[in-house]
Parts: structure tokens; C-alpha cells; sequence
């Protein structure tokens, strides 16, 4: 796992079964506000990581095989250790329809996929209420 | 910038996708509402340049549809109807701003730059500080209301001040940034510009200081004029006063994240063909949905994986094929929940409607593998000209006059070269520090008590190393950078602890640096290609399932069954490797192997025999026709798979030793 980065403010997980999308997302983030980003292939491993790590935000993709998203984020609010920590789905589903129901849950946020990771800290902060970096 | 140009008229398509990419605007075009609706739903346009009569979806209503999915984008509707009704119609939908066929570009153009401007999309117009002002978009700059009339090397000076405004330029990382490695300017040459640029500023009334210089640092922009005192750490200005910079990741993030995604992309490639591939075997039994059961979740979360991952590195075409075989899979999945599989699609006749929306498939899927397969990393090897493909290395060392002399010899030869000091070795706390860009090689000098160098301790081999393979796996975990080691004199043992540790070469520091580099350049691996493979064997069923299963290994396989068309097939596969078998009917695999030996042009193809015959004598033989290996079947693919790879690996070396055969590897 990556160590923390000197002078990186924010921490995020991305628990997203696909591996190219971790690539890109950790690079953008980095490289626009130098945040550290964990990254975990499936739910469990994002569990774990989540429990261990404590970020200042998860970022969860919605298919993903065995323990989808939704079910990733019932197990981290049943956590007593994860259940503070913001949740924003990622999802291919682009239709506001499809947006609006994965709010149901009590998700913080859902961003769609694609998008330009380099884009993606700024996207959190404002899903988040979080001054700018 | 990215614009989503949507418009049926092709010459039109032509005239404005150049207008607009002369304008630095990177475009998509597509030709009807529903398409252009695709595009939408995943990619993130800075602007929409829309025709109103349109196929499947007009543009009215994809402007309506767009808005009502709260997507923000501005909009420049293109309409040919002159009367007042149908520019209201469009501006209610919810566009920004109308031109009437037939239009001056120069006006659109205008009217595109109005809009981003307006939707605060754009980096900055016109950038200010101070009293400079510099306007990226025309290449123009003015000091007070004075324009500036600047060289290009002036103007890209100012640029690179401009935009990096707490940083003190040296004359090296002037002479990096601004000329190509074939020119080499003195950096007498570098001041002058500075000079000059300088002359003009104070000319148009700037502070003396207005360029400043740090002794023995090099120079920076200093628009306080003589505020601030040079050598200071805090010397420069305040980010705040650049504010139109920081409404969006500048120009070089995205220069950066644009590379790292292609190269990211070529990375990935490969997999994503192959989830492609995986998804096409899924979706076969849905040709005879008699006779077998598809798995459809693991079909539509393929379709939906390869959605997203094609999005994301900003593959249109590819992707819009992909959302319509999840679209299709969710619907089929639904109506085969309530029973009626076959009326999914097309309710009237299900079986001939069913294959023909099979057809339909695997004509999307078709156009995924043409996008992958047309996209391959380039295997040209690079030119000074496109430093963008040049290979990357990373020099670590601690001794200056070394890393100087590596400096120096690197600006001759097609290479980028970036030194650092062990310093890199000893904590990761500094590797946020460390370029964006992956590099191909990594040059570390090992420790020599005889030499001035600095390097690393043997005895301390073992951590550092270990931080060093950490380091290679930062950047490609799966494709880590080759590791080239220097020495003078180095016992086996340590040899040993450096290969298991991922050196792949050891070589000899004594010698001059530009030969030093030529070698490194000459031992990179080739780029990840897909390597063209001919294979000639009568018996085809083999033939047909060898070809699929070294299809997946990542060859591409051209099969012949009748050596009389061996000759044609050659010509025109120009294949990177040859497998014959040895009994072929009329014309032997050993005959074919002594005719093309004999022509000088193949001499270097690889050729490898497979054969069911084992016997020592035809081994023998097919070695004297000419082959390279011999294999006896069965074979496993894998296995003939890895022999292709590795025999076109050595092939590869072996090319390079012979052209340069003065480079010596590391004697004890």
C-alpha cells in the first residue's frame, strides 16, 4: 500500500474492480492536488482498507462482481470504524433516473463515469462541501 | 477544449472539424441526434456545435434533452432557416447562441471563444499581471497597452516565465524547455535572448528588474519591479495575483494527463482486447439460443466494464458500441426474466430477429477490436523530432561531472534524459518529487572506491536495491522500467544480488557517455507490439485453434494450409516470425525454410519448426535448412507462444549487438 505523501492533504480510496481506472484516477488526483489515493479491486479488499486506513473519502464503483457498490456501502455504514466516511459512487449509468436512485441509498454523492480524473478532485470537493485545495 | 461537433452535411463536417483543429480545438463529429446523444451521456464536452435538422433525433429536441439532464454545456445551434421562429424555438430549448447558414468561420470561431469564455470553461482568454498581459489564443502579449513584438523564442521565454511564476529558471532548464535536442545553444546564446526580451519589456515602460536574476540560480518573472530581493526563497509573486490560471488545471496538467493516458491506454490495450475477445465468446451462444444458455451477467458486466474503461480513455466510437451491447444485454436480460426471451428485440419473429440482432453484435464488437487494433503503439523507432515517443531514462547519481557528462551526451541522442541524486534511494517520502512521466530505463552507478563517484555501496546493495525495484513498480507495476547498473570491477555475488533484485543489465561505467547511452537505448525493450506470425502447416484444424489460442497470447496470426501460396503470403504479411511444419504436401516445411534462407532479405526472420516428427535426423536437418527452433507436437500454445516471444526478443538483441558490437557488457 502507498505510503502517505509529504504535504498531500487529503486521502481517498477507490474500490473499482477495474484496474485502469485505479491507474487513472491516482494519477489525476495526484497530479492536480497531490492527494494519496489507496486503491482496493473489490468490495472486501475496500473494506479492509477502509477499516485500516480511515480515508477522508471513498470513492466506490457500482458493478462490480461478487460484493457490488451498494452492498460495499451497507457493510462500510455497518462498520462502526467506516461508517463516518463519505461514500461517492461511481457508475457508468448516466441517465439522471439511474443518478437519483443510487442517491437513495445515502450516498454522498454519485459521479458518472467517464470522466477526466484530472476534473475529479474538484468534483469531491464540491460534492463534499470541501474548501477548494 | 474539447467540442462535440453534431451535423449531417459532410463538406461542412470537413470545412469546420479543420477550421476548429487549426484553433487548437480537439473535435468529435457525429452525424445524427442519437449518436450525438451517446456521446453525451460520456464524454464531457466544452461545447456543442449542433445542426437543427438532423437524423433519428433533431437537434431542437437533443438540445431539450441535453438541459433536462441538467448537463450544462453551452450550445451553438447551426441553422439554415433564416426566419425568426426556428432561432426562438432553439434558443427556448436551451441553447446559447445561433449562426445562420451559410456563415463566416471567423464569425463562428468568434462566437465559439465568446461562449467558452462565458461559461468559465475557458483557462483564461486573455491572461493579466500586472501590467502584462498576454493572450494565448493569438499569440499576442502587451506591457501597459504596448504590444509586444516578440520572436518566437522571445514569446515562448515569456510563456514559460509566465506560467510558472515561483520558479527560477536555470539556463540548463531554459535550454530543455525551450530548444530540441538537435539544436544546442550556448547558453551565451540563452542571455541573449533574455536580453532582448528584457529590452523590449523595459522599451514598453517595465521595471528595470522586470526579468530578474538570481546569481548563480538563473532568472524569473518579477512584475513587483525591484519589491522583492533576489536570493530570497520568498521571492516571487503571489499565485492569487495569476487567478485565471486557477480556475482549471493548466495547460502542461493537461499535457501531462493527456500523455499519461495514452500511454496508459497503450498499457492497457491488450487486456481490454481481450475482455473484448471474452465478451464475443459469451455472446456466442446467443446465435443458437436452442441449443445453448448464455451467461448474461457476466456478459453485460463485461459490456458495462468495457463502457467505462473506454470512456474513460476518451474512445468514442469504441465506447458507443459498448453501451449498446449493455443496453441490449439488460434488455434481453429483462425479457428472459419474464420469459420471453426470443421478443426482446424483435418481437415479431424471434428466431430470425435474434440472429440478426446477433449480427448487430457482433458488428459492435467488430468496431471495439478495430479501434484497439488500429490504435497499436507505434513500433517506428523515435526521432529527435518527436521527443513526445522518445524514450525516457532516469539517471541517479550523486556525482555532478558524471551526471553533467550524461547531460551533455543525452542532448545528441533521440532520448530524454532526467538525473537525480540517491537521495531518491534512500525515502520514498521523496518520490512526489519525481516526474509524471514513466521512464523506459533507469541508469544507477554502482559505488567504486577507486572512482570519485558517490554511487552505491555494495555492502549496501541489498536495501537500496530493494528501494530501487519499489521505484521501478511506481510507475507500471506491471511493466516496470529496465534497470541498467554501472560498475568498474563488480564480484559475482553482488552480480547475482543485483539481478534478483531487477538489474537487467551490468555495464561498464569506463566508457564515454554517449556510447554509455547508446547502449541503454540499443537494450530497451521493443515497444509492446503485436508481433505478425505466418503459419504454414497442412493440417487444419490445428492450424485454426493454434491461430486462436496465439491470437490471445498477443500475436497476430496469418494461417496457410497450401505452400503455393507461401510466396504471395510472405510478401504481403512481411511476417515477424515464421512456424513451418515439416511435412507439407507437394513443397516441405524444410524446402520453404532453404528457399527463403537463401534470399539475404529473410536471413534475420525467425523460423521455428513444429512438427509431430521427433526423430534426431529431421531435427538435424530442419537446423541445416535454416531454422531457429524445433518443436514437436503436441504442443501446449502457451508454450510455442512463449518460445515465439522469447526467440523474437533474442532476435531483437542479437540485431542490436550486431549493429553495434563495440558495446561490452560489464567483464569482471
Amino acid at each position: 500500500m502507498m505510503k502517505s505523501k509529504p504535504g498531500a492533504t487529503k486521502q481517498v480510496l477507490i474500490i473499482d474492480d477495474e484496474e485502469s481506472i485505479q491507474t487513472i484516477v491516482q494519477f489525476g488526483l495526484n497530479l492536480s492536488h497531490n492527494w494519496t489515493v489507496f486503491c482496493a479491486s473489490s468490495g472486501m479488499d475496500g473494506l479492509a482498507i477502509a477499516e485500516q486506513s480511515h480515508p477522508d473519502v471513498i470513492l466506490l464503483d457500482v458493478m462490480m462482481p461478487e460484493m457490488d457498490g451498494p452492498a460495499t456501502f451497507k457493510a462500510l455504514k455497518a462498520n462502526p470504524a467506516t461508517q463516518n466516511i463519505p461514500v461517492i459512487l461511481l457508475t457508468a449509468k448516466a441517465q439522471t433516473s439511474d443518478r437519483r436512485q443510487l442517491q437513495t441509498l445515502g450516498v454522498s454523492g454519485v459521479i458518472t463515469k467517464p470522466f477526466n480524473s484530472l476534473h475529479l478532485a474538484a468534483e469531491i470537493c464540491k460534492i463534499l462541501h470541501w474548501s477548494r485545495e | 477544449m474539447r467540442i462535440l461537433l453534431v451535423e449531417d452535411d459532410l463538406m461542412l463536417v470537413n470545412v469546420l472539424t479543420k477550421s476548429l483543429a487549426a484553433q487548437n480545438y480537439s473535435v468529435d463529429s457525429v452525424r445524427d441526434g442519437s449518436t450525438a446523444w451517446e456521446y453525451l451521456t460520456h464524454i464531457d464536452y466544452d461545447l456543442i456545435l449542433l445542426d437543427v435538422l438532423l437524423p433519428h433525433l433533431d437537434g431542437v429536441s437533443l438540445c431539450r434533452r441535453i438541459r433536462a439532464e441538467q448537463n450544462e454545456t453551452p450550445i451553438l445551434i447551426m441553422t439554415a432557416q433564416h426566419n425568426s421562429r426556428a432561432r426562438v424555438r432553439g434558443l427556448d430549448a436551451g441553447a446559447d447562441d445561433y449562426v445562420v447558414k451559410p456563415f463566416d468561420i471567423e464569425e463562428l470561431m468568434a462566437r465559439i471563444r465568446a461562449l467558452i469564455r462565458r461559461s468559465g470553461r475557458d483557462l483564461s482568454p486573455i491572461l493579466q499581471l500586472g501590467q502584462l498581459v498576454f493572450d494565448p489564443g493569438h499569440c499576442t502579449t502587451s506591457y501597459g497597452g504596448m504590444p509586444l513584438s516578440l520572436s518566437a523564442k522571445e514569446y515562448a521565454l515569456l510563456d514559460l516565465f509566465f506560467h510558472e511564476p515561483n520558479h527560477v529558471f536555470s539556463i540548463p532548464e531554459l535550454l530543455d524547455s525551450l530548444w530540441s535536442s538537435e539544436e544546442y545553444p550556448a547558453e551565451a546564446t540563452v542571455r541573449s535572448h533574455i536580453r532582448r526580451l528584457r529590452a523590449k519589456l523595459i522599451d514598453a515602460g517595465a521595471p528595470q528588474d522586470y526579468i530578474s536574476n538570481v546569481h548563480g540560480r538563473g532568472y524569473f518573472l518579477n512584475p513587483n519591479g525591484g519589491l522583492n530581493a533576489p536570493g530570497k526563497q520568498n521571492i516571487l509573486i503571489d499565485e492569487q495575483q495569476l487567478q485565471p490560471l486557477k480556475k482549471e488545471p493548466n495547460q502542461s496538467l493537461d499535457a501531462q494527463y493527456q500523455r499519461f493516458l495514452a500511454e496508459t491506454w497503450h498499457q492497457f490495450q491488450p487486456k481490454v482486447l481481450k475482455d473484448v475477445e471474452q465478451l464475443e465468446q459469451l455472446l456466442e451462444p446467443l446465435q443458437y439460443p436452442q441449443d445453448s444458455v448464455p451467461d448474461l451477467d457476466a456478459a453485460h458486466l463485461l459490456a458495462h466494464r468495457l463502457k467505462g474503461t473506454l470512456g474513460l480513455f476518451q474512445q468514442p466510437s469504441a465506447m458507443s458500441s459498448a453501451a449498446f451491447l449493455e443496453a441490449f444485454l439488460e434488455a434481453f436480460m429483462e425479457e428472459s426474466q419474464k420469459g420471453s426471451r426470443e421478443s426482446c428485440v424483435h418481437p415479431s419473429d424471434s428466431q430470425t430477429s435474434l440472429s440478426s440482432a446477433f449480427l448487430d453484435l457482433k458488428g459492435h464488437l467488430q468496431r471495439i477490436k478495430e479501434t484497439l487494433q488500429s490504435d497499436l503503439p507505434l513500433t517506428a523507432p523515435s526521432t529527435p523530432h518527436d521527443t513526445e515517443l522518445q524514450p525516457v531514462f532516469f539517471c541517479i547519481s550523486d556525482d555532478e561531472s558524471f551526471q553533467q557528462a550524461m547531460i551533455t551526451a543525452a542532448k545528441t541522442l533521440p532520448l530524454t534524459l532526467v538525473t537525480m541524486s540517491n537521495r531518491f534511494l534512500i525515502s520514498d517520502r521523496l518520490w512526489n518529487q519525481l516526474p509524471p512521466q514513466r521512464p523506459d530505463g533507469i541508469i544507477v552507478s554502482l559505488y567504486h572506491p577507486a572512482s570519485s563517484d558517490s554511487g552505491l555501496e555494495p555492502k549496501l546493495l541489498e536495501p537500496k536495491l530493494e528501494q530501487l525495484n519499489h521505484l521501478r513498480t511506481v510507475y507500471a507495476p506491471n511493466d516496470p522500467p529496465t534497470l541498467f547498473l554501472l560498475g568498474e570491477s563488480i564480484d559475482f555475488a553482488t552480480r547475482l544480488e543485483s539481478v534478483r533484485y531487477g538489474a537487467r543489465y551490468l555495464l561498464n561505467k569506463n566508457q564515454q557517455p554517449s556510447r554509455l547511452l547508446q547502449t541503454c537505448l540499443a537494450l530497451l525493450p521493443p515497444p509492446k507490439t503485436f508481433p505478425k506470425a505466418l503459419m504454414v502447416d497442412d493440417d487444419e484444424p490445428w492450424l485454426q485453434f493454434m491461430a486462436l489460442q496465439l491470437q490471445n497470447s498477443g500475436f497476430q496470426i496469418k494461417t496457410l494450409s497450401d505452400p503455393h501460396d507461401f510466396e504471395p503470403m510472405l510478401v504481403v504479411t512481411q511476417p515477424d516470425i515464421l512456424i513451418l511444419d515439416v511435412k507439407i504436401p507437394q513443397v516441405s516445411g524444410l524446402e520453404l525454410c532453404q528457399t527463403i534462407r537463401s534470399d539475404m532479405h529473410w536471413q534475420s526472420l525467425p523460423v521455428i519448426f513444429v512438427s509431430a516428427l521427433t526423430d534426431q535426423k529431421t531435427q538435424a536437418s530442419a537446423f541445416s535448412a535454416g531454422a531457429d527452433d524445433y518443436l514437436c507436437k503436441p504442443i501446449q500454445s502457451k508454450d510455442l507462444a512463449h518460445r515465439m516471444m522469447t526467440r523474437l526478443q533474442r532476435n531483437q538483441t542479437l540485431m542490436h549487438w550486431r549493429l553495434d558490437n563495440g558495446c561490452a557488457m560489464f567483464q569482471e
